[in-house]
Order: C-alpha cells, then sequence, then structure tokens
C-alpha cells in the first residue's frame, strides 16, 4: 500500500507479547492514518469503563498519514488514550520525527497496553522490537533521558515522558524532539505502564505513489506559505504574534485566572519585545518550512544558560497571564521545567492560576502552601509550585491531579474560582467574548480545547474558510459553524498536518497530496465524511465511558461573571446562550438532545456496528 | 569558484525537508539515509546542515583516494560518483574531511547538486543553505564551521 508502513504493531508490557497485523486496505480507506487510525484502535482495544491507569487502557502513537513524504507542516503524530485527566478522549498531537520514522520501520500505529513489571523502554528498529531495562533512566528528566538512550542505541528518535509522567501527575505529556504531546495527560498513561521511553529507528523507503507530483505539489505548498503575507511576522514572531492585539483589540486574553480580559502587564510577554532580545533563531518541527519556535537563550542573570524552544502562545498565558507573571523570563523559566519534568504548560499553569486565586480568596492559606506566598505575579512561587507539581509535594500532589479534582479536594467553596470544560483546563481564549468558541470548549471530546476546531482563528477575525462576516459576540449559527469546523479540523490531526498551515489546506488541498502519496482519490466531501466519522467514533467512546449531557457545562467564571473592562467588557456566556448553542449543535450533528448520535446518523456515517 | 551549497547553521530550523527532498529527487523515494544532504542535531540548540562542498573547501580527497576512479569531476560545477563503476569500498567515506559521502545499498552516494538546480535549497524558505558562488573565503568558514558545530574532525 503505498503511503504506509503497512503494519500495525501491538505490544503488552505486561506479557512481554509483540505481534503485528497489517492495516486492511478498509482501514486505509476509511481512517487515512493518524487521529483516524488512532481513535479506531482506541475504540476497539480499550476495554470499556476502566480507570486510565488500569493496565487494560491502550496507548496509541499514529503517525499521520503525511508524516515521512516531504508535506510542509506534515510531520504530527498522535497518542491517543484514555485520558486520566478527563477520562475521556486523550488524544494530544505533536510534531516530532518519531512519527516518520516509526512509518520508515514499517508502523502506521502501535498499540500499547498492559504494564511493566519494572521500568523499561521500547525499542523498535525496523522489525526487531525489544523491551529494555529503564532502571537507570527512571526519575530523570526529559532531556537527560534523551541523551542516554541516544548513547545507547545510536541513531534512534525518542519519544519519553518525564518525572511528570513517573508520578502520574495527570496532565504529564510526551516529548519528542523538543515539541510535547501536552495535553489530556498521555504521559501519566505511559507512566502508569513503567514506560520510560519509545525509540524508533526506521531505515525502510517511503514509497509514494507519484514521486514527481508530490515533488512538485510540495514545492509548491513550501513556495505558497512563504510567500504569504503572514510568513514573516509568524516566523519571526511565532504563535503569540497576536498576543498584544487579543488583548487590546479583542479584550479576551484570560488574565489571573479568568478574571480579566486583559493583561495590563503584558509588555514582555509580548513576542515584538521578547524575540529579538531572547530568540537566537527559529525552530521547527519536523517537516515544517513555517517554524513558529524560537530558540529562547537566556545568556546572563539568574536563568543564564536557559535554552528552550519557546516561549509558545499558550504557556504565554498559562505561565504568564493566568498567572498574573509579566516577567518574560521566568516564564520561559517555568517552560523549561515543565518540558525537563514532561507537563502540560497550559494545564500546569491553570491550576497554578486556580490555586493563586484561592490564596487570595482565603481559602488556602500560607502554611497550605508549604510556605510559599501565592499572589498572582509571584513568579518565584509559580516557579517553586511547578516543580512541587511534577514531584507531587505538598500543595503540588493536589494541584498535580488537576484543577477539577484539587478543587473536589480543596473542598471550601473553591469549586467557584475551578475554570476546566468535562476536566479540561482551558487554553488562552476568553470565550466570554469569543462565543463560538465557548460552544467548541464544550463540544470537544477532550474538554476545553481550542484545537479541536481553531474556532478563535474564524470567531476573532470575522472569516476563515467558507465562512466569513462570523460575529463572535453572537450565538447565532455557531452549531453549524463548529460542527463543521470540526470535522475539517480532525483531518489535520488524520493526516498529520499542523494547524498553523490551517489558513493553506483546507479541505481541498489535501486531495492531490493524498492522491500523489497512496494513489486513493477522495472528493472534498468525501474528506470531510472521514472527519465527520473519527468525530463521531470519539463521542461513541466518551459516551461509552460514562460522559453524558450534564458534563456539558462551562465553569461559574463564564456564565456568572462579566469581563470587567476592554473590548469585551461586560460579555460572557448565559446559561440560556449556552444550552440555546449546544441544541444547535445536536442538532447540526444529527445527535439527539443528549449528545447520543442517533442511529441514522450511524447508519449513514457507516458505524453502527 | 564554482557553486556549490553553503549551510547557516545559525538559521537551520533543523525540519529536514532538505532531507526528505534530496531522497525523493534521486531515488523516488523518501528516506533520509539516501539523502545526500543530512541534518546534524544536537540537544536544542544545534541544528547543522551537512552537505558536499564539491571542492572548494578540501583537497577533493574522495576523487584522489578512489581506486577504480569512479569519482569524477563532470562538466558543471558537481563532483560526481558513477555508481554503476563503484565497487563500494568505502574509501572515499573515510577520506572525507567533511564526512558527506554516504553508502546507500553498497554504492558511494554525495551531493550532484541536481545539475545545477539543488532541491534541498529549494524546499528552504530559511535560506539555511544557498546555492553560492564565491571566491573561497567566506563559503569555507561556514563549511568549516559547520563541520565543527557538527562534531566532524
Amino acid at each position: 500500500m503505498k503511503g504506509y508502513g503497512g503494519k500495525i504493531l501491538n505490544v503488552d508490557l505486561g506479557s512481554r507479547d509483540v505481534t503485528t497485523e497489517p492495516v486492511s486496505t478498509e482501514m486505509a480507506r476509511e481512517y487515512l492514518g493518524g487521529s483516524g487510525f488512532a481513535v479506531r484502535l482506541l475504540f476497539d482495544r480499550s476495554v470499556p469503563n476502566k480507570d486510565a491507569f488500569d493496565p487494560s487502557n491502550p496507548l496509541i502513537m499514529a503517525p499521520g498519514l503525511f508524516n515521512g513524504y516531504s508535506v510542509p507542516t506534515g510531520g504530527k503524530v498522535v497518542f491517543c488514550t484514555k485520558s486520566p485527566l478527563t477520562g475521556l478522549m486523550g488524544d494530544s498531537v505533536m510534531g516530532g520525527s518519531i512519527g516518520a520514522e516509526l512509518k520508515h520501520a514499517g508502523y502506521d500505529a502501535v498499540v500499547i497496553t498492559g504494564r511493566a513489571p519494572n521500568p523499561c523502554y521500547l525499542l523498535v528498529k525496523d522489525d526487531e522490537v525489544e523491551m529494555k531495562d529503564a532502571g537507570d533512566l527512571w526519575g530523570l528528566d526529559v532531556p537527560t533521558t534523551v541523551e542516554k538512550i541516544k548513547s545507547e542505541e545510536g541513531n534512534v528518535r525518542v519519544a519519553c515522558i518525564g518525572p511528570a509522567g513517573e508520578n502520574l501527575v495527570r496532565f504529564a505529556g510526551i516529548d519528542c524532539d523538543d515539541r510535547q504531546s501536552g495535553r489530556a495527560g498521555a504521559g501519566a498513561v505511559m507512566g502508569s505502564k513503567n514506560l520510560k521511553a519509545i525509540a524508533v529507528r526506521g531505515t525502510r523507503d517511503l514509497v509514494p505513489h507519484d514521486p514527481t507530483a508530490l515533488m512538485k505539489l510540495n514545492v509548491e505548498w513550501v513556495r505558497k506559505m512563504s510567500e504569504s503575507p503572514d510568513y514573516e511576522a509568524d516566523t519571526k514572531y511565532g504563535t503569540g504574534e497576536f498576543l498584544d492585539w487579543i488583548n487590546s483589540e479583542k479584550g479576551t486574553f484570560p488574565t489571573r485566572n479568568w478574571r480579566e480580559g486583559v493583561f495590563d502587564n503584558r509588555k514582555e510577554i509580548d513576542p515584538y519585545y521578547w524575540a529579538p532580545r531572547y530568540s537566537k533563531k527559529n525552530k521547527a518541527c519536523f517537516s515544517c518550512p513555517k517554524p513558529c519556535g524560537k530558540l529562547f537563550v537566556i545568556e546572563s542573570g539568574k536563568y543564564a544558560g536557559l535554552a528552550i524552544d519557546g516561549i509558545e502562545y499558550e504557556t504565554l498565558y498559562s505561565l504568564g497571564g493566568a498567572c498574573g507573571n509579566g516577567d518574560v523570563e521566568s516564564v520561559a523559566k517555568g517552560n523549561e521545567i515543565c518540558d525537563a519534568m514532561g507537563m502540560d504548560t497550559i494545564s500546569a499553569g491553570d491550576v497554578i492560576a486556580f490555586a493563586m486565586d484561592l490564596y487570595e480568596n482565603g481559602i488556602i492559606s500560607k502554611e497550605d502552601a508549604g510556605g510559599l506566598e501565592l499572589e498572582f505575579g509571584g513568579s518565584e512561587a509559580e516557579l517553586a509550585l511547578l516543580e512541587m507539581i511534577a514531584k507531587r509535594e505538598g500543595l503540588g500532589d493536589v494541584l498535580a491531579e488537576g484543577v477539577k479534582r484539587a478543587a473536589e479536594k480543596i473542598g471550601k467553596g473553591s469549586e467557584k474560582y475551578a475554570v476546566h470544560v468535562k476536566g479540561m483546563e482551558p487554553p488562552a481564549y476568553d470565550v466570554r467574548g469569543i462565543k463560538g468558541m465557548a460552544l467548541a470548549f464544550l463540544t470537544s471530546t477532550r474538554g476545553a480545547c481550542h484545537l479541536r476546531t481553531c474556532a478563535y482563528a474564524l470567531e476573532l477575525t470575522g472569516k476563515f474558510w467558507k465562512y466569513q462576516d462570523v460575529d463572535r459576540l453572537s450565538s447565532e449559527g455557531k452549531g453549524i459553524e463548529i460542527k463543521e469546523l470540526e470535522d475539517l479540523v480532525v483531518m489535520y490531526d488524520v493526516l498529520g498536518v499542523c494547524k498553523f498551515s490551517r489558513g493553506f489546506f483546507f479541505a481541498s488541498g489535501f486531495i492531490e497530496l493524498i492522491k500523489a502519496t497512496t494513489g486513493s482519490s477522495y472528493s472534498e466531501e468525501e474528506i470531510l465524511w472521514i472527519g465527520e466519522r473519527v468525530n463521531n467514533l470519539k463521542q461513541l467512546f466518551v459516551l461509552r465511558e460514562g460522559m453524558t449531557r450534564e458534563d456539558y457545562v462551562l465553569p461559574e467564571k463564564i456564565t456568572g461573571v462579566p469581563i470587567p473592562e476592554g473590548e469585551s467588557k461586560g460579555h460572557l456566556v448565559t446559561i440560556e446562550e449556552m444550552n440555546k448553542m449546544l441544541g444547535d449543535y445536536f442538532d447540526a450533528r444529527g445527535w439527539d438532545q443528549n449528545a447520543i448520535p442517533t442511529n441514522k446518523k450511524l447508519e449513514e456515517l457507516g458505524l453502527k456496528d | 569558484m564554482a557553486k556549490a551549497i553553503v549551510p547557516f547553521p545559525e538559521i537551520c530550523t533543523g525540519c529536514r525537508l532538505c532531507e526528505m527532498a534530496c531522497s525523493l529527487k534521486h531515488e523516488n523515494v523518501l528516506n533520509a539515509e539516501k539523502s545526500r544532504i543530512r541534518i546534524v542535531k544536537k540537544g536544542v540548540r544545534l541544528d547543522v546542515p551537512i552537505v558536499c562542498t564539491q571542492g572548494n573547501a578540501c583537497e577533493q580527497e574522495c576523487v584522489e583516494v578512489c581506486p577504480v576512479d569512479c569519482i569524477k569531476v563532470v562538466e558543471g560545477p558537481a563532483i560526481e560518483v558513477v555508481e554503476e563503476e563503484c565497487t563500494g569500498c568505502e574509501a572515499c567515506v573515510d577520506a572525507c574531511p567533511f564526512q558527506c559521502i554516504w553508502m546507500k545499498d553498497e554504492v558511494a552516494m554525495k551531493c550532484d547538486l541536481c545539475q545545477g538546480d539543488p532541491v534541498c535549497v529549494k524546499f528552504c524558505p530559511q535560506q539555511a543553505i544557498l546555492y553560492l558562488e564565491g571566491s573561497g573565503d567566506e563559503r569555507e568558514k561556514k563549511w568549516k564551521e559547520a563541520k565543527a558545530l557538527a562534531g566532524g574532525e
């Protein structure tokens, strides 16, 4: 099969059974790869209603279809499992070269189940698959782990966890090539399996259906991207390029645990300030001609020697604005701690912002915080707390559970300060002023998430793809909008394409690329139909795991408290608006009002069984 | 001096599109093992393109050392391997001071500049590899810098 490694690798860490099976032509046709394969395999292989840390919970790694085929930004690989944070869909996509390496080794997915009796790492060298002892690696941070495995195994690509994953921090991530599958806690699932790392070496050719056409298309896409009007600013300042704009023009940059929508102390965390001062060069994910990453280096002062690939927009929010921290060097330091310890920067920053809010409101004391003064803007305390979370020490042990569980444990009315949807901490969009994005937070199968729709791009600018003149402050028409965006955007995860290139491909741009890679022809409608199937399958999974209509709820800070100042002053999402948008969405999806896909819809999508 | 590909490691983002483009162009497949340009990565700081200087910064050791004279300075700018004549002895691989000759299916493989229109350069919008003419010194400095950063001898 052109475009594919051809096999699925099954590894049971408990019994040490390793088997392979061919990828069927039907599966390739109907799910293409990446998230399509991963969601299908998770649905089929997981034992319903088991805890995320149960050995039976499968951890699946699946490279997007285009991984390794030189498609610009097409280097994304997905990790997929039942999330220990939300109990729902735990899919998280990263830009690391391990996806392509896996295809070169002959695999389109790896399904890891069971629990190893002792710490181990999985070594895949083409046909050879081995579980190796990781006793010496357990406890080590991410960069040291990668270095040690490379010195032992030679030229392998490594995806690994840090101490946070080992300690079952519920938002621990997986790292590869200084990029992370951060969200939803796949790193903790790896930790629960005693699996420190996956190291892959693949040497086989990937053979495209039409090499000449593929080369021509990819040269053209590189040219289109690099000649686009936004290219210079996007690559010079990265994903945070619009940070000042979303504050000053839109007033939707959630600040101090969502108290405000404008961060007054944002000067230093704006990339227009820090990029010229700290960025030594641009850094790209594997296969990407549009580098959003920056080699951020601090040469002097208390953080001298720091070098990270960052700082990404979401992290400027979570470790910056959300915690009221305007000191960019300490935000960079926090970014470094999260990367080294293997934690999602978004959830980590949000949970600290939550603790700061509780501290300022007298719900937790200095004593509870182990002597730390947790006022907003206290960067020293923030950094100390990050370490405590990763090591599960003191208050950090409670916060390592995520905002939802931490609020339950702390009690004392802390729930009204807990900002999460379905147990997932939110990204950097104050949805009180971006109504469609509020709906997207609700409908996402992994909880509050910006990347299952990229609706912020449409809502904040008013236009994207086939939409124009969209009003971010209106709740009208959002059901169909979010449904259609979900079905488009999931295809980027299926094909392994970055959403930072979302303004280029859309569905139609994928047609010729899929044809040149695999030889298969798809219409735009068929591509979106696959997207709809994958999203329905995700929904069937989360329903099976116990999600109900009751879980579609926005936090009190969003439904009860208007944005106090700035361009979105006075706005919030009322309960009525929330329910209206949800009703519209369920209708647009062909689901009933309990969020359950109807038999008719499942038949139409071929998902009846 | 003839044109050649010059690396700028201080600009290279490490995306490795050049490797993929090279193998696709020369072999009709994608495989970094069959690329004539390689990105050496070290930690978060270093991404270093390694590519043949076409004799501009070396003594053409590969040409000298080849026992069957199958590495030739061809018409145009490149030093090329005549694959049919290569015996796979790897003498050139050992001799290359920039470590930019590799083996593929027991035949030596090196950059041939794509007949004067190198595809890797087209794939790199960062301009971290440039196809440049030059009088020697500046280009030589970049090749030697890349070699030192990548840890070559």
